[in-house]
């Protein structure tokens, strides 16, 4: 049923956030081989300041319908941040399956280069824009010197050095991983080769996160079509097969630790792992990926380094994980990663995966995670129906 | 206790020599510093506001670098029981103790800042 998909990723993007949404939308519909006006739901995820410097939006999908120039049936926007874009695919699946709409289109994505040329991101958005509120206990919160997400990520990677002895040569090792997997995708901003030596000799932004560790923000756009009618779309019909959330709300300092993701409870007995053939994980840092690993059960809780030493996660080895690269090396669309790796499973499943495909890939595992500090995660198997 | 009488009390503690407020569950007994007008363990509206010594042991830290500053932001472990968020005026280690101190920023936010003893 995802009858077409298309993205358009910028480093900066001069135009208005509503015209890469739009020419992308119009690309996915064209694979899709429908028009704009067979869509009759639109699912979005929007995150503040990413669309034209405005704070938020008000009444976004109306905003969006309004410029698109479609009369959708209903509209719901997603709140888990970067794990939004799959929690969307789902959704679409059983409304449609539920005969309650034909075609969805789901759009993820914003300009981050507004934020971003602010010196903040869209975590630490209180930063830039005073007037809003990050969590109901701002008075005690905002006072602090943070730079979430990154220092909230880097907490948990030095708790889990100090936990489990996980080292930085082992989290360098997912960044080179994923280089390797870039190198061949057309997506990707960064494809030359990496090694662990020039991770490591990265500038330290968040100890003991370095920059080639952490995603770039960028412009752009993913959308996703899903529709009961497939007869112009010449991809692969492909159907749901496992799907778990989980929500952790609480501020992570309320947590017993931090060095769990809610991928425990999302992923948990959802799919058996065996059967996959390749794994999208959320990869807004390298530590993001290693607690996945260890959190959707590919290994125990505190080996998710020994993990990366053990088996070959390129494209070409024994357990593929982000195989074309991740949003580490394609940059991340308005602060969320969901739409590159959802992207990146639709190559895979499709063949369509030059450079970087994997042989035979029937079935993928995708897990999100997002939200501030970590609140949400997404675990989604996508393959054909047997 | 609502949630400003709440606050109100937080800010007298804080005004008073800079200690730590944090709530206490008279039903079960546990601890928690970011305010609600009920315990999110176990409901009740029992609550009491405290006074916490700020004694504590570092969680988590990091060391933050941005345009040529440094900050260290991280979590203490208090010995009441519960976790706060703050920044650190040196360098510390996981399980280093601390004390937490608290001061008004301006007339909404505090500083929570820890240092070791």
């Amino acid at each position: 049923m995802i009858v077409g998909f298309a993205s358009n990723l910028y480093k900066k993007y001069e135009g208005s956030t509503f015209e890469i949404l739009a020419d992308t939308l119009f690309s996915a519909l064209d694979v899709a081989g429908l028009n704009k006006d067979e869509i009759d739901g639109l699912f979005l995820t929007a995150l503040p300041g990413t669309f034209d410097s405005y704070a938020a939006l008000h009444f976004p999908t109306t905003q969006i319908a309004q410029y698109l120039g479609i009369k959708p049936k209903f509209t719901t926007v997603f709140d888990y941040g970067g794990a939004s874009a799959l929690s969307m695919i789902y959704h679409a699946y059983k409304t449609i399956k539920a005969g309650e709409g034909d075609t969805i289109a789901c759009i993820v994505g914003g300009k981050a280069s507004d934020i971003r040329g602010k010196g903040v991101t869209v975590d630490a958005i209180d930063k830039a824009y005073p007037d809003v509120s990050l969590t109901p206990f701002d008075r005690l919160f905002r006072g602090l010197n943070d730079l979430n997400p990154v220092s909230d990520y880097a907490l948990v990677a030095n708790r889990h050095m100090y936990l489990f002895g996980s080292t930085d040569e082992q989290r360098a090792l997912i960044a080179v991983r994923q280089r390797f997997n870039a190198q061949n995708n057309e997506k990707a901003i960064y494809r030359d080769p990496l090694t662990v030596e020039q991770v490591l000799k990265s500038s330290i932004v968040a100890e003991p996160l370095r920059l080639l560790e952490i995603v770039y923000p960028i412009d752009g756009f993913h959308v996703f079509i899903v529709s009961k009618r497939a007869s112009k779309s010449s991809l692969r019909p492909i159907e749901v097969l496992a799907y778990g959330e989980a929500h952790w709300t609480v501020m992570p300092a309320e947590l017993d630790d931090i060095v769990y993701t809610p991928a425990v409870q999302s992923a948990k007995g959802i799919f058996d792992l065996n059967k996959v053939d390749s794994f999208e994980l959320y990869d807004s840092f390298t530590i993001t990926v290693m607690l996945q690993v260890e959190d959707i059960g590919l290994i125990e809780k505190g080996k998710g380094g020994e993990f990366f030493e053990k088996h070959d996660t390129t494209y070409l080895g024994d357990i593929p994980i982000n195989t074309g690269g991740g949003s580490l090396n394609t940059g991340q669309p308005a602060y969320m990663s969901g739409g590159v790796i959802l992207e990146e499973a639709l190559l895979q499943l499709n063949n369509m995966a030059k450079g970087h495909q994997v042989k035979d890939a029937d079935t993928v595992f995708l897990n999100g995670i997002g939200g501030w500090n970590r609140a949400h995660s997404v675990s989604l198997v996508l393959g054909e129906a047997k | 206790m609502n949630l400003d009488e709440i606050y109100a009390k937080y800010d007298k503690i804080i005004r008073e020599d800079s200690s730590l407020p944090y709530i206490k569950c008279n039903n079960c007994n546990s601890t928690f510093f970011y305010p609600r007008h009920f315990c999110p363990k176990c409901g009740s509206n029992n609550i009491e506001v405290m006074r916490s010594s700020g004694i504590g042991k570092v969680f988590s830290w990091t060391k933050i670098y941005r345009k040529g500053d440094k900050w260290i932001y991280g979590i203490v472990e208090l010995e009441e029981g519960f976790k706060v968020y703050c920044n650190f005026t040196e360098d510390i280690k996981i399980g280093d103790k601390v004390k937490v101190k608290v001061v008004p920023k301006d007339d909404r936010y505090y500083s929570i800042i820890a240092s070791k003893i």
